[in-house]
This record gives C-alpha cells, structure tokens and sequence, in this order.
C-alpha cells in the first residue's frame, strides 16, 4: 500500500542515461548507418576542426544538427506541455492540443507570406505573438463555459487548430513556390536546419526556462485548486499569468525551431509522473530529460520506418501520441 | 491573533451573498458557525480568509485590514480547508502534508531540516504518522480529513478556519475529527473557525456559536443560548423540539409534517426519538 518514490537523483541519472543512449542512436542510425566508432571519429573530428575529408562527415554533420535541435525542442515542448497541464490542472493539456503551436505557425506563416518575415529570429516573435493570442482565446472560451473547462478547453483548441490548419493550407495553396518549406509550418520536423538556428531562439528560450524551471512550487500549489492556492499565500493570477507566458514562450521557441510538434508535451509529462509523483520539482526536471529522448527516438524511427524516404518528427509523434491521448481520455471520463 | 469583521459585505460578480457581517472571532476558541445550504457561509469563510475582495466593509487580522497585508503573511497566519479541496492523482499522505509549507517558502528559501519537521509533527498531531505513505486517494474520509488538517497544520498558522471538515463522514469519524479540533484549541491554543451542520454536534464541541441565515448572522454566543425551538425555526425555517441536559448536550428533535409530534409542550417523549451525542470534549 505504501509508496516508495525513487530519489531524485537517481530519476536524473536515468533521465541522462536514457538521453546519452537516444543522442547516440539518433547520430548513428539513418539511410546510411554509422558505426559507433566512425561517429565517434566524427564528432572528434568536429571538435577539433579536422574534416578527414569521408563522406561519413557530411551525414554526421547533419545529423548533429538535427539532434541539437531534437534535443532543444523536445526540451522546449514537454516543459510546456507539463506547465500547461499543471496550470490547467487538465491532464490532456498540450501546448499542439490546446491550438497553441498551430496559432503560432500560422502567425509565422502569414508574417512569411505577407510580411516577408523570413528569419528564424522573425519567426520566434511571430510565433510567441500567434501562441500567446491562441493561449488567451483557448483560455477566454474555457472561463466563459458553464460545462467541464478541461472539456471545453480542449475542444476549443482543437477547434483552434482546424481552423488554422486550413488557414495554412490555404496559403500553401495560393503559392505553390513554397510548398516544400511551407509543408514544415503545418508538421514538425528537425531535420535539414543548421543548428546555429538555436542561437536565434535563445533569448525567449532561456527566459522561459527559466520561468518554468523555477515554477515547480507554483504548480505543486495550483494542483490543490484555487481557494487552497490563494489561502497557500500564492498570488493566484499573477502566477499563473507569469508561468502561462513562459509555458507559451518554450511552445513558440520549440514551434520557430521546428514547427508544430503534437503529443510530446501530452506524453511527456504524464510518463515521468509515472515514476516522479505529482510533485512538480520533479517532473519538471524529469520532463526536460524525457522530452529530447521522445523527439531524438521518434525522430531515428521516422528515418528508417520507409526507406529510402523519411517521415517527419510531427508525423511519427501524432502517430505515436494519438493512442495515448485516447487512453488518458478515457481515463478522464471514466473517473 | 485576533480575526475581525466589520460590516462586511462579500458578492460574486452582482449577487450580494454576505450582508454587514460584524464578527469578532473569540481567540483561543472554537468557533462554529451554521445555517441552511447557500446562507453564505463558506463565502464568509472565504472573505475571513482573504480569498474575496469585500464589497463593502472589511476583515481586520490583529487590528489591521486584511487586504493591506501581503497574501504569504495572511497565509502564515491564517490557515483555511476549503469544503472540497482537490486531491492531486497518486499524492501520499506526506507529500500533500508537505504542501502546507508553501507560505513558508520562496525562490531562495527552499525545503529545510525545519519543514520535514514540522511535517512530521503535523502528521503526530493528527495521528496520520502511519499513513504517511499511502496515497490519499486510497483513504476512508476520516483518514482524509485528518490528512488534510495535518496539512493546515503543517501551514503553522495560529488561526484555523475549517469549511465543513465533517460532511460526508459517519458519526465515528466526525467525532473523531471533532475531537483533535478541540485537542488543537485546548492544547495548542489554536483559533478554530468551523462550519458544521450537526448541531447537536457544533453545540458539544464549540465554545462559540453562529447561526447564519440568508448571508447575516441571526444569533451568536454560547451554545446554551443559540440553540433554541426559536432560533432553529428562524435560521432552518422548521418546527422542533430542542431539550437541554445538564451536561450540556442538546437534542434536536424536528418534528416534520408526517410524522406524530406528541405536542411541542409535551416534556415526554419515546427514548429513540433522541438525537444524542456521546464524545469528549
Ligand atoms: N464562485 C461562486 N460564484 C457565484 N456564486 C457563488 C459562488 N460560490 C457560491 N455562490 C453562491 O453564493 C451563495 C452562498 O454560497 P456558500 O457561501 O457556498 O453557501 P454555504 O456554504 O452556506 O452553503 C449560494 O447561493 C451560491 O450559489
Ligand atoms: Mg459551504
């Protein structure tokens, strides 16, 4: 009966181990497959600038890149997908449920199409401008609904994000020059982007980590409901407005970086609480570990699955995602 | 700690709920306040808490308006169990006790030596030590009232306010609760506010009574002088019969429209028919 919870450290422990093992995979194995030593040889060659001029350095190259950048968004998005959950207290809330990351890739593509906007660092500000906007409607709607909010929530996302997603669509359609990039703003993907591109999300990146790291006893607070909340001494909509903005912040660095990516905020944090408790100093962590290994593993997957073709990152979690989302759902009715 | 209202006026949105409530909460004392579904009395619970902005009028915390102080000072002097507070999926007795402690800290001040402490005693004080770590949803309401007292506890607030801590509990576990509130005034001197509705019950265990109706208060003082035919029938709007004992327990027996009533001036009555309640104080 009693529950025993494993430390801390050793949640981390397992957390870089499982995320060591993941970064490994993920720089090995692809359409051509690298041996553990040549990708060792690689990376040192990378470091220390000496190209051995082998065709193995341009692929590891790549795919370096590809897993910095799993590594950042699948970071970004499972903190804010565990802010978002602990903030609604709505166990299928998901920055890619909630309409989220569809508002902010449709306000990175109306700023591409209208507005010439054609940087990483434009697309950052687009896109915590389209999150925040989507946050407050989604947000707006619940409040206003005399039904279940965590319901009402999520429809009105999902309701946000059929909307935007024709949105985008139609002006894929309207110019057809730039489908293939344009394809990127409907589904993630890391692949195909230098990995300097990190540098230009960093200042939005770092605040809102730092934000949400720091918000675990402002969730632990929030998870006893509101009156409990305010009577624990926390400024009740002051909290949550400063930890809504950061959770929004990590969605629209993790969406400039790679686009929409659905479930791996919904998974994330509800794999880690399997192990952490409900203790949000502890999922939060645990969540920035597993989220790069989920993206990292999916991301190997969608590389091998039908070769000699790849499928995107966002297409490999929506798949995988989608039977979880079903099983918490039923859990949500059926208590 | 001294906890005061003074005409103080609470609403949601346009519908006034609490009306010029003037209330001087006895120190040291247990408190109980009671009255019909919907008379307002977890909202004026929640205005003595902090968690309304009153319309009109104002709650002083030793002399000084409640709403001037910082929300973490209140919270450190000010403890409230809300009447449904949520239970966060798979927490342990000793996680959710550790939550009381949130006022206590802060960016730089984080879990000390103190805090397991205090937690620990909390748990002693309710009696939970051995439940510490069971998941609180697998616990009878009892245990689960207690855990959630050991959690205002472990808050170290000198003042309590307890909305409805015994509802939905069988008349075993309401005295049980009943009896570590009365532990808590008696030994720790804690300032104890509840809302209950057993008012045999709330007439034993309190020093202090408040019959609330319609969002006032309609009587207020010593048990003794609240519980009456009179006063039931204004605040509940029923016919009973109510007999003092000397020992200070009181039956309330309402007589309904159905069945025989012997007469409200009748003194004999059948033995079943009385409500009577043994426990300590
Ligand atoms: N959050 C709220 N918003 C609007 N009305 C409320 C709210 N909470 C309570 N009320 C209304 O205020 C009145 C008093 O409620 P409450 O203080 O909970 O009564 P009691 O605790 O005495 O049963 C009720 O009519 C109730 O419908
Ligand atoms: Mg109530």
């Amino acid at each position: 009966m009693t529950r025993t919870r494993l430390p801390t450290g050793a949640v981390v422990l397992l957390g870089v181990a499982a995320l060591a093992v993941a970064a490994c995979l993920s720089l090995a194995i692809g359409s051509r497959s690298l041996s553990p030593g040549a990708v060792l040889d690689g990376l040192t060659a990378l470091v220390t600038g000496e190209a051995s001029g082998s065709s193995a350095d341009g692929i590891l190259s790549a795919r370096l890149d590809r897993t910095l950048i799993g590594l950042v968004v699948g970071l970004a998005v499972a903190l804010s997908g565990a802010a978002m959950q602990g903030l609604t207290r709505n166990p299928l809330a998901d920055p890619g449920i909630l309409g989220v990351n569809s508002g902010a890739a449709l306000a990175v593509v109306l700023g591409l199409q209208f507005a010439g906007i054609s940087t990483v660092g434009g697309y950052l500000w687009l896109a915590l401008l389209g999150g925040l906007v989507t946050a407050v409607l989604v947000y707006a709607v619940a409040s206003v609904s005399q039904g279940d909010q965590s319901l009402t929530m999520v429809l009105t996302g999902a309701a946000v994000t059929a909307g935007v997603t024709s949105v985008i669509a139609g002006v894929l359609v309207s110019n057809q020059g730039a489908l293939q990039s344009f394809r990127f703003w409907q589904v993630g993907s890391v692949a195909g982007r230098d990995a300097v591109i990190i540098a230009d999300v960093l200042p939005l990146l770092v605040v809102s980590l730092l934000i949400v790291g720091l918000s675990g006893p402002v969730l632990n607070a929030a998870a006893l409901g509101e009156d409990l909340e305010r009577a624990l001494g926390q400024r009740v909509h002051l909290a949550r407005f400063v930890v809504a903005v950061g959770a929004v912040g990590l969605a629209a660095s993790a969406v400039a970086l790679a686009g929409p990516i659905a479930f791996v905020g919904l998974v994330v944090p509800h794999v880690v609480r399997l192990v952490t408790g409900p203790d949000y100093r502890r999922i939060l962590p645990g969540s920035a570990l597993v989220g790069p290994v989920l993206i990292l593993l999916t991301d190997t997957l969608g590389r091998v699955v039908t070769p000699p073709s790849e499928i995107q990152v966002g297409i490999m979690t929506a798949v995988l995602g989608a039977p979880v989302l079903i099983l918490l759902i039923r859990r949500a009715v059926l208590r | 700690m001294t906890l005061q209202s003074r005409n103080l006026s609470l609403a949601y949105g346009k519908r006034v709920v609490v009306e010029g409530l003037d209330l001087d909460v006895p120190e040291g004392r247990v408190t109980a306040i009671v009255g019909p579904n919907g008379c307002g009395k977890s909202t004026a619970l929640r205005g003595l808490a902090r968690l309304l902005r009153p319309t009109a009028g104002q709650v002083l915390l030793d002399g000084t308006d409640i709403h001037s102080l910082p929300t973490r000072t209140v919270a450190r002097r000010v403890g409230l169990l809300p009447q449904s507070p949520i239970v966060p999926e798979g927490i342990t007795v000793a996680e959710l006790v550790a939550r009381g402690r949130h006022p206590h800290h802060g960016l730089l001040r984080q879990w000390t030596r103190d805090d397991d402490r205090i937690v620990a005693e909390s748990l002693e004080r309710t009696h939970t030590t051995d439940l510490a770590g069971r998941p609180v949803d697998q616990l009878s309401g009892g245990q689960r009232q207690r855990v959630w007292i050991a959690m205002a506890l472990a808050q170290r607030t000198g003042l309590l306010l307890l909305d409805e801590p015994t509802s939905f509990l069988d008349i075993a576990h309401q005295v049980e609760v009943l009896d570590l509130v009365r532990d808590l005034s008696v030994e720790d001197g804690t300032t104890v506010v509840m809302v209950l509705h057993d008012l045999p019950l709330a007439a034993r265990y309190a020093d202090h009574l408040i019959a609330m109706r319609d969002g006032a208060i309609v009587a207020e003082g010593r048990p003794r002088d609240v519980v009456t035919a009179d006063t039931v029938c204004d605040v509940f709007g029923i016919t009973c019969r109510v007999r003092w004992e000397h020992a200070g327990d009181v039956s309330v027996i309402p007589l309904g429209r159905h069945l025989p009533t012997h007469g409200q001036e009748s003194p004999e009555e059948p033995p079943h028919a009385r409500v009577r309640v043994a426990g300590r104080p």
